[in-house]
C-alpha cells in the first residue's frame, strides 16, 4: 500500500518521499477519495532517525530510507495525444516494517 | 677337512664362501679330476664322517623334478645321484611316491629329525635342503644293505634310509688346488674370532683389577672413618624399599585380604588375556568377542582399597599386579586432582600397552584416591572415573534395550568406551565423602592391621640382614608405638640403625615416630576420647605421654568444631553422678573456653588461637570420659537447628512482605517473631460460641470484630484444609505463623472448632474485600469535601457504579481531578465546582464507555505479518499509450 505525500506543490518536478507500510490503511468510514488525516507522524526522539507514526490507536516505529532505484511520478496528460510528465521524483521513503504497537489508553481528543 | 655339519648348518654364508663354493662352481677343467671324484670331495668336505646318505627308491634314472634341490646348487647333474644311489637301485618297487625336494619341506624336516637324532634342529629350509640333498629314502627296508634307519615319507609312510659309510675309498683332493688361501677361511675367521674374544677377556679383566684395587683403597679409606662409611651404607636405599615384599607370599597383610584382592585380578583373565575362549581385547575402545562372558566375570570393575597409611596397600597392589602378569601402571589422584586430567591418564594406561620390555597390559593403579577430595575438582575426578568404570554396565544395558526395541528404533547414542583393564583404587578412609559414588560402585576391600608377631618376625628379619643387633622388647614397643604401621616402624628402624648397632627400648621409646597424614575419622577420635578403657591397657605410654599424644592428634584434627559439637551432644546424653551441677558447670566451662577461642580466631582472622582449643577438650574429655564403650551419633542438632531456622526465616519473611507497608514499617524480621507474633496468637483465640454469627451477642461482635480487623491488617487466616492425623502437627494459619511460636514441651495454640473458624475466615475475607474496593476510589472521595454530607450518599453510590466498570475512562477522570486538585488554593466554592466537573467528566466517561465503537478512530492500520497482498501484473505499453 503506498501513500505519495506531495512535499513542494511549487515546483514543476518536486521530490516525493514515499510511506511504506506493512500493512493496510482501513478507512471504514466512508470509501471516498477525499483527502484524510491518517494519523500523526514525528520524529522519536531529537537525535535518532526513527519515526512514529500514529494511525488510530497503533503506533508504527520507522525510519526514513533512501531507495536503491529512485521512482519517478508521471502524469498522464492528453492534450492531442497521450503523453506523460514527469511530475515528481521519489529517491527517499517512510519505512514502517515492524508490528504495530497498541496504545491502549484513549488518545487525546 | 676340519669342519662339520653343525658348522655347516650354522650359516649358510659361511657355508657359500667356503668348500661348496670352491668345490662346485670351481671348475671342472681345472680341477683335471673326473668329475665324480672332484663332487666326492666336495661331498666330503661338507659331510665329514657321519652324513647320512638316504638311498631313493625312485625308478632310475630320476626324473628332472626329482632332481631338483640337486639342480639348485649343480645343475644338470646326474652324477651325485647316481653315485648315491647305487647301492639302491636294483630294488626299485612300484608305487613309491615320489618326494618332493624343493625348499618347500616341511614333512621332510620330520626326516632329518628322525634321521639324525642326534644332531640340533634346524634353523631355516634352505639348510634343510641343502642336507637332503645328500638323503634318498627306500619305501622297503629290504632293498637296502647296510645299516638303515626308518623315517616318515610325506605322505605318511614309513620310509627307510641307508645309513651310508664315509666315503674312504674315494680318493681326496689334494688341499692345494683350486684354493686361494692356505688355510680353510673357516679356520681364519674362527682365528680372527678367538683373537678379538681374548682381547676383550683381557681388557674386561684390566678393567676388573683397577675397579677391585679402588674399592679397597675406598675400603681402606672407609676403615680410617668407619662412621662414614656406615652413614654412605644406610643412605643408599631406604629399607622399606630395600625389603619391599617381591612375591605374593611375601605380603605382610592378611592372607584373606590378599587373597581377595586376588580372586578380583584373576577374574579379569578372560577379559584382559582371554582364557577360557574369550579373545583378549587390547583396550577400552575394542570390544571383545565375546561380550557376554566377560561383563560377566567381572561385576565390579574397580577394586577399592582402604586402611591406614603405612599397611602396604600399594605394596599389595603392586605385587599382586606383577603376580597376574600386568604391568602396575600408578597414577597418584592426589597429583592429578582435576577429571580431565584423570581421565587422560586412565584412558592412556588403558588403552595402551608398553611397546617395550615384556609386552604386559596395564593394570592402573590410583593411589590416594581420597586426595582428590574436595571442591567441584575432586566431584569430577571421582565422576570421571566412576563413569569409566560404569561405563561398560551402561551400554550392556543400553543393548539391552536396542534389542528389545528392534533395530528400527536406533537413536545416535553417545560412544561409550568399556574398560577392559582392572582398576585399583587405593585410599585411606573408606568412608570419605567424596569417595561415596565410588564405594557403592566398586568392590570395596579393607586392609586391616598386619599382626604384630608376623610384623614383628620381618622386623627381626631385616636386622638379621642388616647385622643389627635389636631386643626383642624394643620391636614390640617400635611396633605398638606405630600403630603396626610398617612403613613407620622399617624406617625408624633404619634411623635407629643409623645411631645404633645395638637397638634397646630406651632408643625406640626416645624417638618421635612419625605418622604419614595420620587423620583419623572423627568417630574414631571420639571414641579414642571418651572411652578410658583403652588407656589403661597401653603397656609403654604413661598418662601423660598419652595426652600429650592425643593433644598432637587433637591438633591434626582440623574440624574442632565438629569435635566440639559431637562431645557436647554426648555430654547432653550421658549420665553421671552430678552433685549440685557441679560437673556439669565446669563441662560447660571447658567447652566455653572453647567455643571462645574458637570464635575469637574465626572473628580476628588471627588462627593461631585455634591451638587452644584442643586444650579444653582434652580437659572436657578427661572428664565426659567413660569406661565402657561410648555411645556415640553424629551431632546433627546443630545442623537440623541451622536448617528450621532457614526454613523460618522464609516463612516469616513471606508473610511480612505481605502486610500493608504501614503495619511492615514497624516490623523487623526479629521484632516480629520475638514480639508481635506470641502475642498476636494469643489474641486469636476467641471465646466465642459455636452458634451463628447473628446470634452472637454484643461483647462476642465486639471480639469478633477486633479478631477480624486484627487478621485482616497482618494478613493471615485461619486454615481451612483437613486437619493432619494424630501426630502430626496440625496446621493452625495460613501461612503457618504460628509455627514460629510454638516450642517443644509448651502448650500450643488452642484449636477452634471449624464453624467458628468458617465465621472469621467469611469475615476476614468480606473484610479484605472492602478494603481492596476502598482503595482505588480513595481519590475521589479525598477530594470530595467531607462538609458535603448532603451529596455524599449519592455521589458514594455514583461512585460505587463506576468503580464497578473501573474502566479506563474512570481512572482518566480521576487523574483530571487530581491534577485540578493540586494546582489551586481549594475553597469550600472550588469544591463545589469541582464536585460538578467531575460529575459530568464522570458522566461523560461513562457514555463514551457506552457508545463504545463510536469511540473508534476514523482511519485503522491493518499489519500484514510476513505476506503481500500485491498481484504482480504485466503492464503493457498500449495500457498506458
Amino acid at each position: 500500500m503506498l501513500e505519495i505525500i506531495r512535499l513542494n506543490p511549487a515546483s514543476s518536478c518536486t521530490d516525493y518521499v514515499m510511506v511504506e507500510l506493512q500493512g493496510e490503511v482501513d478507512c471504514h468510514s466512508d470509501k471516498t477519495t477525499t483527502a484524510r488525516t491518517i494519523g500523526t507522524m514525528c520524529q522519536a526522539h531529537q537525535t535518532a532517525d526513527t519515526l512514529q507514526l500514529t494511525i488510530g490507536h497503533h503506533q508504527l516505529t520507522g525510519k526514513l530510507v533512501d531507495l536503491k532505484k529512485p521512482l519517478v511520478v508521471l502524469q498522464k496528460v492528453s492534450d492531442p495525444h497521450i503523453n506523460y510528465q514527469a511530475v515528481g521524483i521519489i529517491r527517499r521513503k517512510y519505512h514502517f516494517k515492524t508490528r504495530p504497537r497498541a496504545m491502549i489508553s484513549k488518545p487525546h481528543s | 677337512m676340519d669342519f662339520d655339519l653343525d658348522d655347516l648348518l650354522n650359516t649358510e654364508e659361511q657355508f657359500a664362501s667356503q668348500g661348496y663354493k670352491r668345490a662346485f662352481e670351481g671348475p671342472p677343467e681345472d680341477s683335471g679330476l673326473p668329475k665324480r671324484q672332484q663332487l666326492a670331495q666336495a661331498e666330503d668336505e661338507l659331510d665329514d664322517d657321519e652324513l647320512l646318505a638316504l638311498a631313493f627308491s625312485q625308478p632310475w634314472p630320476p626324473p628332472a623334478s626329482s632332481a631338483q634341490p640337486k639342480s639348485q646348487s649343480l645343475p644338470a647333474d646326474d652324477t651325485v645321484s647316481k653315485a648315491r644311489v647305487a647301492n639302491a637301485t636294483q630294488g626299485g618297487s612300484p608305487g613309491e611316491g615320489q618326494l618332493n625336494l624343493g625348499p618347500d619341506i616341511d614333512p621332510l624336516g620330520n626326516v632329518m629329525d628322525t634321521a639324525e637324532p642326534g644332531s640340533r634342529p634346524l634353523a631355516t629350509t634352505d639348510e634343510v635342503a641343502l642336507c637332503l640333498q645328500q638323503l634318498q629314502i627306500q619305501y622297503d627296508p629290504l632293498a637296502i644293505d647296510g645299516p638303515i634307519i626308518q623315517t616318515t615319507a610325506e605322505d605318511g609312510t614309513p620310509a627307510f634310509c641307508l645309513i651310508e659309510e664315509p666315503a674312504e675309498a674315494e680318493p681326496r683332493l689334494p688341499a692345494a688346488k683350486g684354493q686361494l688361501l692356505s688355510r680353510p677361511i673357516s679356520q681364519l675367521l674362527a682365528e680372527a674370532e678367538q683373537q678379538s674374544f681374548e682381547k676383550a677377556l683381557t681388557e674386561s679383566r684390566a678393567m676388573y683389577t683397577q675397579a677391585a684395587k679402588h674399592q679397597q683403597q675406598q675400603r681402606f679409606q672407609q676403615q680410617q672413618q668407619p662412621q662414614h662409611q656406615h652413614e654412605q651404607q644406610t643412605c643408599q636405599e631406604l629399607w622399606v624399599d630395600k625389603y619391599r615384599p617381591e612375591g605374593f607370599l611375601e605380603l605382610l597383610s592378611n592372607e584373606q585380604v590378599n587373597r581377595n584382592v586376588l580372586d578380583w585380578v584373576k577374574a579379569w583373565d578372560s577379559t584382559v588375556f582371554g582364557f577360557g575362549g574369550a579373545k583378549p581385547a587390547r583396550g577400552i575402545g575394542e570390544k571383545p568377542a565375546q561380550t557376554a562372558s566377560i561383563d560377566m566375570t567381572v561385576d565390579q570393575k574397580l577394586l577399592l582399597l582402604s586402611g591406614p597409611p603405612g599397611l602396604g596397600k600399594t605394596t599389595l597392589a603392586h605385587t599382586i599386579a606383577k603376580h597376574c602378569g600386568y604391568r602396575a601402571y600408578e597414577i597418584n589422584a592426589s597429583d592429578d586432582r582435576t577429571g580431565r586430567t584423570l581421565e587422560n591418564k586412565i584412558s592412556d594406561a588403558v588403552d595402551t600397552q608398553s611397546a617395550l620390555g615384556r609386552r604386559l597390559p596395564n593394570l592402573v593403579i590410583i593411589d590416594e584416591v581420597d586426595g582428590v577430595a574436595g571442591g567441584s575438582e575432586g566431584r569430577s575426578a571421582v565422576s570421571t572415573i566412576l563413569n569409566l568404570v560404569q561405563s561398560g554396565k551402561d551400554k550392556r544395558r543400553a543393548d539391552g534395550d536396542d534389542d528389545a526395541k528392534g533395530a528400527a528404533k536406533s537413536r545416535p547414542r553417545r560412544k561409550v568406551k568399556q574398560l577392559y583393564r582392572p582398576i585399583i583404587a587405593i585410599c585411606n578412609d573408606l568412608y570419605a565423602t567424596a569417595l561415596r559414588p565410588l564405594r557403592i560402585a566398586a568392590r570395596s576391600v579393607q586392609l586391616k592391621k598386619p599382626l604384630a608377631a608376623r610384623l614383628m618376625a620381618r622386623l627381626e628379619g631385616i636386622c638379621v640382614q642388616e647385622h643389627i643387633k635389636a631386643d626383642r622388647q624394643a620391636l614390640l614397643v617400635l611396633t605398638e608405638r606405630s600403630d603396626c604401621d610398617m612403613r613407620s616402624c622399617i624406617n625408624t628402624l633404619q634411623f635407629l640403625a643409623r645411631q645404633t648397632n645395638h637397638i634397646r627400648v630406651s632408643h625406640v621409646r626416645g624417638v618421635q615416630i612419625g605418622q604419614k597424614d595420620a587423620t583419623q575419622s572423627a568417630f574414631k577420635l571420639w571414641q579414642r576420647l571418651l572411652c578410658t578403657q583403652g588407656k589403661d591397657a597401653a603397656v609403654v605410654s604413661g598418662r601423660l605421654q598419652d595426652a600429650s599424644l592425643l593433644m598432637g592428634v587433637l591438633q591434626d584434627f582440623g574440624d574442632s568444631d565438629l569435635l566440639l559439637a559431637g562431645l557436647h551432644e554426648f555430654m547432653e546424653g550421658s549420665a553421671f553422678t552430678d552433685i549440685a551441677m557441679r560437673r556439669t558447670a565446669e563441662m560447660a566451662r571447658h567447652l566455653q573456653d572453647a567455643d571462645m577461642f574458637a570464635r575469637a580466631s574465626m572473628r580476628t582472622g588471627d588462627y593461631g588461637l585455634q591451638k587452644y582449643v584442643p586444650a579444653s577438650v582434652l580437659a572436657l574429655t578427661t572428664m565426659l570420659a567413660v569406661p565402657h564403650r561410648p555411645r556415640l551419633q553424629w551431632p546433627k542438632v546443630a545442623s537440623d537447628h541451622r536448617r528450621q531456622q532457614a526454613a523460618h526465616r522464609e516463612l516469616l519473611h513471606g508473610w511480612l512482605l505481605g502486610l500493608a507497608p504501614q503495619v511492615l514499617t514497624s516490623l523487623s524480621i526479629d521484632s516480629a517473631a520475638q514480639e508481635i507474633l506470641p502475642a498476636l496468637l494469643k489474641q486469636v483465640e476467641p471465646n466465642i460460641r459455636t452458634i451463628a454469627k447473628q446470634l452472637l451477642n454484643a461483647t462476642e461482635l465486639m471480639l469478633l470484630r477486633t479478631i477480624v480487623s486484627m487478621m485482616t491488617a497482618y494478613r493471615f487466616s485461619f486454615h481451612m484444609g483437613k486437619y493432619g492425623n494424630e501426630g502430626e502437627p496440625e496446621e493452625l494459619l495460613e501461612p503457618a505463623i504460628h509455627k514460629l511460636c510454638s516450642f517443644q514441651g509448651l502448650p500450643g495454640a488452642k484449636q477452634l472448632p471449624l464453624t467458628v473458624r468458617q465465621m472469621i475466615n467469611h469475615e476476614v475475607q468480606l473484610e479484605s474485600f472492602k478494603q481492596q474496593e476502598s482503595v482505588p476510589s480513595k481519590s475521589t472521595l479525598k477530594s470530595r469535601p467531607s462538609s458535603a454530607s448532603g451529596n455524599h450518599e449519592e455521589h458514594q453510590s455514583q461512585a460505587a457504579a463506576v468503580k464497578l466498570t473501573y474502566s479506563v475512562a474512570e481512572r482518566a477522570v480521576a487523574a483530571g481531578i487530581t491534577a485540578k486538585r493540586t494546582k489551586r488554593k481549594t475553597t469550600w466554592l472550588d469544591a463545589f465546582t469541582q464536585k460538578k466537573t467531575a460529575t459530568k467528566l464522570v458522566k461523560k466517561a461513562q457514555d463514551e464507555a457506552a457508545s463504545g465503537a463510536a469511540a473508534q478512530p476514523p482511519v485503522l492500520y491493518k499489519f500484514h505479518e510476513g505476506f503481500t497482498n500485491a498481484v504482480k501484473r504485466p503492464v503493457l505499453m498500449s495500457e498506458l499509450m
